[in-house]
């Protein structure tokens, strides 16, 4: 399709970088006001320059929609020759939106939420970072500059968890992220090798989106190892999306990573990087299309993360766990709709996610705020009275994600589930809706536990306008949200599903309502009127093991800490390197020698005689091979 | 008459020659020993220069008696100072060349 | 002439036997001796008188003679005379001894060298010095050298101060 050049493109990403460069070198001279301005400004212009590249897009001719920014070649080596250009395109402008947008306002939240903090430019500056990379990941135009801004969201997740270092735990929690989120990556980078490998064979040295969707068809059937080399791709791919994305089994990280200041929890966890794996996947879709099994595969991942997210929510005290969970929960929804090959609904549902998870942690973050810190949700309670803002906000997400219409998330749940019901897999369908009726249990739980009851906390003040105005404005995105005709702009992606008949559509619809208006009534039954006591004890075996988060982190702290560990200690250290090598070689060889010595020193006795004898024994062994010369 | 006993008879001197060289612990009775592999040198010489015919061999030997009257009178000379020293002739107690 | 000479060869063995096993050491000395004066006389059976008469000159008039003072100088105590201690070298020195005289008879068999016992009269002496003073001057000086350094050195190491 014919491209075209739009300079101000390059502008998306880098004023954020400008903004970052600004607060980082001479942020902390200045004024908080100001710093917090620089930053908010920062993504306001980018999200301005956003909606005009949109509006630009849709001005072209549907089929001609891509606008197109070079800005210079990387790497220009014999065959190979990569160049950093943006590409933006109905998928590029919907996540471009989505980024700029939300972040702006949740960086005028932070500029109330992070007052008096003494690392206050230090946020602001990761902040923007942060921002820049999420948006060359979203306009990248080939993997390796996606594959970049990947590596760099990845960074600044690390740094803004651990953002408060000086606590031992908050900076391992930012370590485990990155940690975690490396092992994806490792995946990641072994399907990258795998696909340039194979493409090179066949002569093909270009790697950006357009040349390999049309490429690709070309290895549809090489084989590696005997397994089908663009299944093995696809999976390799999606293990990097699952580190990313917080999906299991690399979703260790996300709980922990609720150690960093709330904005960025709402930020980054839960509306732009753990998005990201869902991106990458849809940005490859010609590449899945065409290995349907690897698709299965992503449909079970994600269907079984939505379900085990949402158990662990269930029984969760702190208040930023259960929505961390409900966010791996969540994802999983997505991953699901891509597994079932709607891909534009789950970009969707992206969409509606960023908007209510965002309000649903920026009213936490409020909360929290207000109660200066607390986060237990058992020390909180009756806070409807005091904090009516923030409860009415919170009470609209809350209906959100819990499926109610005409909220967004209605709409984009539901289209999940249909596809999915669609495509024929109608157990993961079920456990789909079952997770739905969790979801809702446990958002009501969180709801009636912080709002609703006596005080079983202090008492808490309502949070500044600065960080009322974008919950309010986020919460009407939650209203209104559903009504943007996503899937029909992204049509490209919308997968090609069977169709179902109006009437079993309507019964779905209706079940996935119920099941919401379920789950939220079954948590005012239990939550209000003091049965949770009763239910813990009916099951408390399951209870605990649910409470620990079966035991994951246990697990892998197990497996993957404690065994290379020992085995690092006790065999390759002290066996290898100090038994063997320092013992044998180097300290051996040296008490070889010196053995030797002193045995040779034993001929150097001083004695005249003994000399002359070893003389004589020369002397005949001389003589002896003249006789056999010469006779 | 032509006979070989006379070289055999130097080869055996120097044979007893080494074999009391090996033996003793004195330091005079090992210069001795060290005159009679001399002589048994020089017998050897005279008996080759007859064979040959060549009078060369005859004066070696002078010359040969010359080295050994040195070598006598230095070797125990530095006996002599050995004794002042270490206050024995004893071979076996004077190593101080152990390493 | 033939048994003279076995006569002589036998005395010198003896007295070469007896060396190794004397304890006095004035009596190793005079085995010594023994060992020299035979040699003489198988030079004088064999023609070199002149070799003869040098060696009971210089060997036993002057070397023995050497050997006798120093021995009375050093007191040698009786332990000090007898065989050494290493009992390696008590097992070694024998055989290896007795495998060096066999090899060395065994090249002097190969190679079939037969030595002329002299029938009449004594060498030239005539060519002896021609050869001395013609052929082998320089090594003659030489020789003289090494005496003279000889005499320097042997006074100097047992003087008592310098």
């Amino acid at each position: 399709m014919e491209t075209n050049i739009y300079s101000l493109l390059k502008w998306i990403p880098f004023v954020p970088l400008m903004g970052f460069i600004v607060n980082g070198l001479i942020g902390r001279k200045l004024p908080e006001k100001l710093a917090g301005i620089i930053g908010s400004s920062a993504i306001g212009i980018s999200f301005i320059i956003s909606i005009l590249s949109f509006l630009k897009l849709i001005n072209l001719p549907e089929g001609e929609r891509l606008l197109n920014d070079r800005l210079y070649t990387w790497i220009a080596s014999g065959n190979l020759n990569i160049s950093i250009s943006l590409h933006f395109d109905a998928l590029s402008a919907v996540m471009a939106l989505v980024v700029s947008g939300v972040s702006f306002l949740i960086h005028v939240y932070s500029i109330g939420y992070m007052a008096g903090d003494k690392g206050f430019s230090r946020y602001f500056a990761y902040l923007n970072l942060f921002v820049f990379f999420m948006l060359i990941l979203v306009l990248a135009d080939s993997l390796l500059i996606m594959f970049v801004g990947w590596e760099g969201v990845g960074l600044c997740s690390y740094l803004l968890i651990g953002f408060w270092y000086e606590d031992n735990e908050k900076a391992s929690a930012g370590k485990k992220a990155f940690i975690v989120n490396r092992v994806g990556d490792a995946g990641f980078i072994i399907g990258l090798i795998l696909l340039f490998y194979l493409l090179g064979n066949k002569g093909i040295f270009a790697f950006d989106f357009q040349s390999l969707s049309h490429h690709i068809p070309l290895i549809a059937g090489e084989s590696f190892f005997g397994i089908n080399a663009l299944f093995l791709i696809g999976l390799l791919l999606f293990l990097g999306a699952t580190g990313k994305s917080a999906q299991f089994p690399l979703y260790v990280w996300l709980p922990d990573a609720m150690a960093g200041p709330t904005p960025v929890s709402a930020l980054i966890h839960a509306a732009t990087m753990v998005t990201a794996g869902v991106y990458m996947l849809t940005r490859m879709y010609f590449l899945y299309e065409l290995v349907p099994s690897a698709l299965s595969v992503v449909l079970a991942v994600g269907c079984f993360t939505a379900v085990l997210g949402a158990t662990i929510g269930l029984l969760q005290t702190d208040i930023k766990k259960v929505l961390a969970y409900s966010t791996i929960s969540q994802i999983g929804y997505m991953f699901m709709a891509v597994g079932a090959g709607a891909f534009a609904a789950g970009v969707f549902h992206l969409m509606t996610h960023a908007f209510f998870k965002a309000v649903l942690f920026l009213g936490a973050g409020s909360v929290i705020h207000g109660l200066h810190g607390e986060q237990d949700m058992r020390k909180m309670g009756g806070l409807r009275a005091d904090m009516k803002w923030t409860f009415l906000v919170m009470g609209l997400a809350w209906l959100a994600i819990s499926g109610i219409p005409p909220f967004a998330g209605f709409f984009s749940k539901d289209m999940i589930l249909e596809s999915v019901f669609a495509g024929g897999n109608k157990i993961i369908w079920f456990a789909g809706l079952i997770t739905a009726a969790m979801t809702a249990y446990y958002i009501s739980r969180l709801i009636v536990l912080t709002f609703f009851g006596e005080k079983r906390g202090h008492s808490a003040h309502e949070s500044p306008a600065v960080m009322t105005i974008p919950l309010g404005i986020l919460a009407v995105l939650c209203i209104a949200g559903g009504f943007i005709d996503i899937p029909h702009f992204l049509e490209k992606w919308e997968g090609s599903h069977h169709e179902i008949s109006k009437g079993t559509e309507d019964l779905l619809i209706g079940l996935s309502v119920f099941a919401g208006i379920a789950g939220i009534t079954f948590a005012f039954f239990i939550q209000k009127s003091g049965r949770a006591e009763r239910v813990k004890e009916t099951l408390s075996s399951v209870y605990t093991v649910i409470l620990n988060k079966f035991y994951v982190d246990e697990i892998y702290d197990y497996l993957f800490v404690r065994t290379p560990r020992w085995f690092s200690d006790k065999i390759c250290f002290r066996f290898f390197d100090a038994g063997i090598i320092d013992g044998g070689i180097v300290n051996g060889s040296a008490r070889i020698v010196y053995n030797i010595g002193s045995i040779l020193r034993r001929l150097q006795s001083g004695n005249a005689q003994s000399y002359a004898l070893i003389f004589v024994a020369g002397v005949v062994m001389i003589i002896y091979f003249v006789l056999k010369r010469f006779i | 008459m032509l006979t070989q006993v006379p070289l055999f008879l130097s080869f055996v001197l120097f044979g007893i020659g080494v074999i009391g060289f090996l033996l003793r612990r004195n330091i005079i009775i090992l210069l001795m020993f060290i005159e009679l592999m001399l002589n048994a040198a020089n017998l050897a010489f005279v008996s080759l220069s007859k064979t040959i015919g060549d009078m060369s061999g005859q004066v070696y030997v002078m010359f040969i008696f010359a080295i050994a009257a040195a070598e006598a009178g230095v070797g125990l000379a530095i006996a002599i100072l050995i004794y002042r020293q270490l206050k024995t002739t004893d071979v076996d107690k004077i190593n101080n060349l152990r390493g | 002439m033939n048994i003279s000479f076995y006569i002589f060869g036998a005395l010198a063995i003896m007295g070469a036997v007896m060396l190794l096993f004397q304890k006095n050491p004035v009596s190793a000395a005079l085995s010594l001796l023994l060992v020299l004066i035979s040699t003489a006389c198988i030079y004088i059976l064999l023609g070199a008188h002149l070799l003869a008469f040098l060696q009971i000159i210089l060997y036993a008039g002057a070397i023995m003679v050497l050997f006798v003072i120093a021995i009375t100088i050093i007191p040698m105590r009786e332990s000090d005379l007898n065989l050494i201690k290493s009992p390696i070298a008590k097992l070694l020195a024998i055989p290896a001894g007795i495998i060096l005289i066999w090899e060395l008879i065994s090249v002097g068999r190969s190679f079939n060298l037969q030595v002329p016992f002299a029938t009449s009269g004594s060498d030239d002496i005539n060519a002896l010095s021609m050869l001395i003073f013609d052929r082998f001057a320089l090594q003659f000086e030489l020789i003289s050298l090494l005496l003279l350094t000889g005499i320097v050195g042997a006074i100097l190491i047992a003087k008592r101060r310098l």
